[in-house]
């Protein structure tokens, strides 16, 4: 990839190792994918991995945002609430941040892009959450005054 | 080769409890580690944890020789669970006591970890925490199951029943797991003392911190309280050889965290340039004041966590932001603005460390990096928390809006849904006029009586259909209509319920002394009972019946809810992979076409404009453009 | 004289097995060991809620069987039980003692049921509420990645971007 800043490529490199750790260690990122089988995990997996490359290859907000918006009302579905799908998301990239420490130990760039990302993906949960907050308390006195 | 293992355990009454239930065994020489929680009133939990206790540690050291950890830990249990059980059928004021156990044994590099009920075990390797069992409670199993959402675990009716303990039988059914140990494994045993009150985050930090076994245990606990400490709190920490530390952690815990306090004073005057004091959360305080407290704070929390290897006070010092600021009202956007200001503030230090010093500060700044996600997910649980308690109020609307008197109109008498009784037996014959006139007789002394229930109507019209029942020739079909009749219109709630059951419940008893106390040969005392009874089980068991089938309507609605989720979220899936498709071309193109050098840089972008859900969402206005960041 | 529950609990097979057809599991036998707990335990005490009985059902239901098969179990170990004991039973009082014994137990089954039924409609009410509100999120997703498709199709279409 021409002209692609070296932790991009780093990443895609580190992907296929990245998912077979996240697989191994499913368990213990959050206790909800222990029950999901091997295959089911890894199409998650994959597609948070791959939201992390397009962002640091695009930079896109918008798009990552959406990703994040489908990925959060998915998991509602399965009574995950928007923290612990956030927590999940910040331990996926924990572990790509270790591997990458442990394969690049003199390039200190590529595990900072990946909590950098980390960061702004649970930023933009966070404005998710608050958005909604913000919009389920304002219901809130047309509820209470709908009551005889 | 063998390792070093020691373990360090402590327990706590709590905030809420008088007695403190839970036990613990903390025994290196032989290995055992066991974590006990009772259960059972007026202290019988005490006497259960205590007896489960002594009963597997002295069945560990007098059979350690002779059996292997697996069925040494089971057979130990089991025996347990027979001294609880023999006690609890002894003596009245302790039947049903009971405890849970986790316990594990540690042979040389291999640790036995065996547990009964909710009491948990854990194992922290290489950063991460892994939990090495599964709760007996009835709601983990239907989460287990797939039968509810885990989301529904907590808010479920039974979710303090256990499916298995210790004392309930003379023996329980164990489960057991092995691992073998490697050099800086971690394992705790803890109460669910500990995990329902501190939260997991901070129990991870915590755990994975070099701190040594004592404090974290202590620091555990306190998170517990400050959670609640509505439960007694017990936790072992047992650590299995020297923890391998990196270099680099090394290095940051000394060199790294001595830096950044070195540049506390630059970091403060940082906050100030980039405007901290003006934030709306620091609205009540002098500029000086603000700064000191919140960058100082923030300064602080960022040290002790370098020096720790840990993020659990960044952790701490953004939730206690979160919880004050949100708490008393205060706007999402405002916090946002100081997180990024505080970042800002490290940046600037870090900034002017790299020119002296490049590899420090690189540690520092993924550090820094590591700790700042901390704290937005640190303000997430409180915001999704925030979110949780609103929501539940909008349900609690919702249902009192369901149970509406308006909304009950039709008599259940008037549209009969309940089959009659199915003929169990042959149809009764009418009583005989012995036992005929012992019932009336009964039911004139229990109807003079005082009611033990606040309705009196209620207990009289009860009262008189069980009569009517129990002197009918009848097939069930009596007491159906009698059933019907006596439930009414009512609303479908524990408060339009509970007094059918009570009435029934005080007519029963009032009728049977009555019955007992109305003179009359013992024979026909007995005859006059058996249809007295009867009638009361067929007309308490026709009520409930007639709960159950108007209480179907609801379920059918959540089924077809949860269909419609369904499909939305297949829908939702499906376009996800389209997005994914698009997105590698999109990425290819953007590839292609970067100039060299050209440096993307991460940051934080501007809210997104509050979406206002009465307008259509927006169209899209403009090509996509790279996204880069000052 | 042997404790009245013990003689009862003697009966135990031909009443289970009749009603259960001999399965350990079946929520009859959580009943009729309610009964002869209450009989042990002796009348005198008041007429309070037997937690293990409370827990037994309440496991039941968790386990799946429907309130109206628990229902139907209470009904039958009644009626078995007061054949068995008019049959077993010489003394009327020790008959009628067990009688209110069962009554008590069976009584008791069907309130916990009622409001297991009641609280069961709370909160399948509270669920459906939930999933709509889920159903939102998930609306509001379709029309980002509507919104998201539409822009990179353009964009991929033309190549071109600024």
């Amino acid at each position: 990839m021409s002209g692609v800043p070296s932790y991009v490529a780093a990443f895609e490199q580190l992907r296929p190792q990245i998912l077979a750790r996240l697989i191994e260690v499913r368990g213990s990122l959050d206790h909800a994918i222990a029950r999901l089988s091997a295959d089911e995990a890894r199409g998650m997996f994959d597609a948070v991995l791959h939201a992390l490359a397009t962002l640091l290859v695009t930079g896109d907000h918008t798009l990552h945002r959406g990703f994040l918006h489908s990925f959060v009302a998915v998991r509602s579905t399965e009574g995950v609430g928007p923290d612990h799908a956030q927590r999940l998301l910040v331990a996926i990239a924990d572990t790509a941040a270790t591997l990458a420490r442990a394969q690049h130990p003199n390039d200190p760039t590529v595990a900072l892009a990946i909590n950098h990302a980390a960061r702004l993906t649970a930023r933009m949960i966070n404005d998710g959450i608050a958005e909604e907050l913000e919009r389920r308390t304002a219901q809130l006195p047309a509820a209470a005054g709908g009551r005889r | 080769m063998s390792l070093v293992v020691a373990g360090y355990g402590d327990s706590h009454v709590g905030s809420v409890r008088d007695t403190n239930e839970d036990a613990l065994i903390v025994d290196g020489k032989w290995g055992l580690y066991a974590v006990l929680d009772g259960m059972g009133g007026a202290s019988a939990g005490d006497v259960a944890s205590t007896k489960a206790r002594d009963v597997i540690h002295e069945y560990v050291r007098a059979r350690r020789s002779a059996l292997g950890p697996r069925q040494l830990l089971e057979a130990a249990i089991n025996a347990a669970s027979a001294a609880v059980h023999g006690e609890a059928q002894r003596r009245r004021d302790r039947r049903g006591m009971g405890t849970t156990v986790v316990a594990c044994l540690i042979d040389g590099r291999r640790a036995t970890v065996a547990h009964v009920g909710d009491s948990r075990a854990y194992l922290l390797r290489d950063g991460r925490m892994h939990r090495l069992t599964n709760d007996h409670t009835i709601v983990a199993e239907l989460v287990a199951r797939g039968a509810i959402q885990p989301d529904e675990a907590d808010r479920h009716a039974y979710k303090n029943v256990l499916s298995r303990n210790l004392g309930a039988k003379a023996t329980a059914a164990v489960d057991i797991n092995e691992i073998e140990l490697q050099a800086g494994d971690r394992l705790m045993l803890c109460s669910d003392g500990l995990y329902g009150y501190a939260a997991s985050e901070a129990m991870h930090q915590l755990i994975a911190s070099t701190d040594p076994a004592a404090d974290v245990v202590r620091d555990l606990i306190d998170a517990a309280l400050r959670g609640g400490g509505g439960d007694n709190v017990t936790a072992i920490l047992i650590d299995a050889g020297t923890q391998l530390v990196p270099r680099a952690t090394v290095v940051l815990r000394t060199s790294g965290a001595g830096a950044w306090w070195a540049r506390r004073e630059r970091l403060l005057a940082a906050a100030r340039a980039h405007g901290i004091h003006r934030s709306p959360l620091c609205a009540v305080l002098a500029p000086d004041d603000a700064i000191a407290l919140v960058a100082g704070n923030f300064a602080d929390a960022v040290y002790h966590d370098l020096e720790k290897a840990t993020s659990v006070n960044v952790w701490s010092f953004a939730e206690n932001l979160a919880v004050g600021w949100l708490g008393q009202g205060g706007a999402w956007l405002a916090l946002r603005e100081l997180l990024d200001g505080l970042g800002r503030s490290a940046d600037t230090v870090i900034g002017e460390l790299r020119a002296e010093d490049p590899a420090l500060a690189a540690l520092i700044e993924a550090a820094l990096a590591r700790a700042l996600v901390t704290a937005e997910t640190a303000v997430g649980g409180v915001l999704a928390q925030r979110l949780r308690t609103v929501e539940a109020e909008l349900v609690r609307h919702d249902a009192a809006r369901a149970r509406q008197p308006a909304e009950v109109t039709a008599k259940f008498i008037d549209h009969p849904t309940v089959p009659y009784m199915r003929a169990v037996d042959a149809p009764t014959e009418a009583p005989g006029p012995d036992v005929q006139h012992l019932l009336e007789g009964a039911r004139r002394r229990a109807l003079g009586r005082p009611a033990a229930t606040s309705d009196r109507a209620l207990f009289t019209r009860a009262l008189e259909h069980a009569h009517r029942v129990a002197t009918a020739a009848t097939d069930g079909g009596d007491a159906a209509l009698a059933a019907r009749e006596l439930f009414d219109v009512r609303s479908l709630d524990e408060a339009g319920v509970t007094p059918l059951f009570d009435a029934l419940d005080a007519a029963r008893a009032a009728h049977v002394d009555a019955v007992r106390a109305v003179p009359g040969a013992a024979g026909g005392k007995v005859a006059a009972l058996r249809r007295l009874t009867a009638a009361y089980q067929q007309l308490s068991s026709t009520i409930a019946s007639l709960v159950v089938e108007s209480v179907a309507p609801t379920a059918e609605a959540l089924r077809e809810a949860a269909a419609a989720t369904a499909s939305l979220r297949a829908q939702v899936t499906k376009n996800e992979r389209r997005v994914a498709d698009l997105e590698r071309k999109f990425a290819t193109i953007i590839d292609d076409g970067l100039p060299a050098g050209m440096r993307f840089d991460l940051g934080l972008d501007p809210p997104a404009r509050p979406r206002d859900p009465s307008k259509p969402p927006p169209l899209p206005r403009r090509r996509p453009s790279k996204e880069t960041l000052r | 004289m042997t404790d009245l529950g013990e003689r009862v609990a003697i009966l135990r097979d031909e009443i289970l097995d009749v009603v259960a057809g001999g399965s350990e599991d079946a929520p009859a036998v959580a009943i009729f060991d309610a009964i002869v707990r209450t009989l042990s335990a002796g009348l005198d005490t008041a007429l309070g809620l037997d937690l293990t009985l409370h827990d037994a059902v309440a496991r039941r239901l968790a386990w799946g069987d429907s309130e109206q098969a628990i229902l139907d179990d209470a009904s039958l170990v009644f009626t078995r039980l007061a054949r068995a004991a008019q049959r077993a039973l010489r003394d009327p009082d020790e008959e009628m003692l067990v009688l209110e014994a069962a009554a008590d137990v069976v009584c008791s089954t069907s309130r916990i049921l009622g409001l297991a039924a009641v609280g069961r409609a709370g909160r399948d009410r509270a669920a459906t509420l939930r999933e709509e509100l889920a159903q939102r999120r998930l609306r509001e997703a379709l029309d980002e990645q509507a919104h998201n498709l539409q822009r990179l199709q353009a964009e991929v279409a033309t190549s071109d971007f600024e």
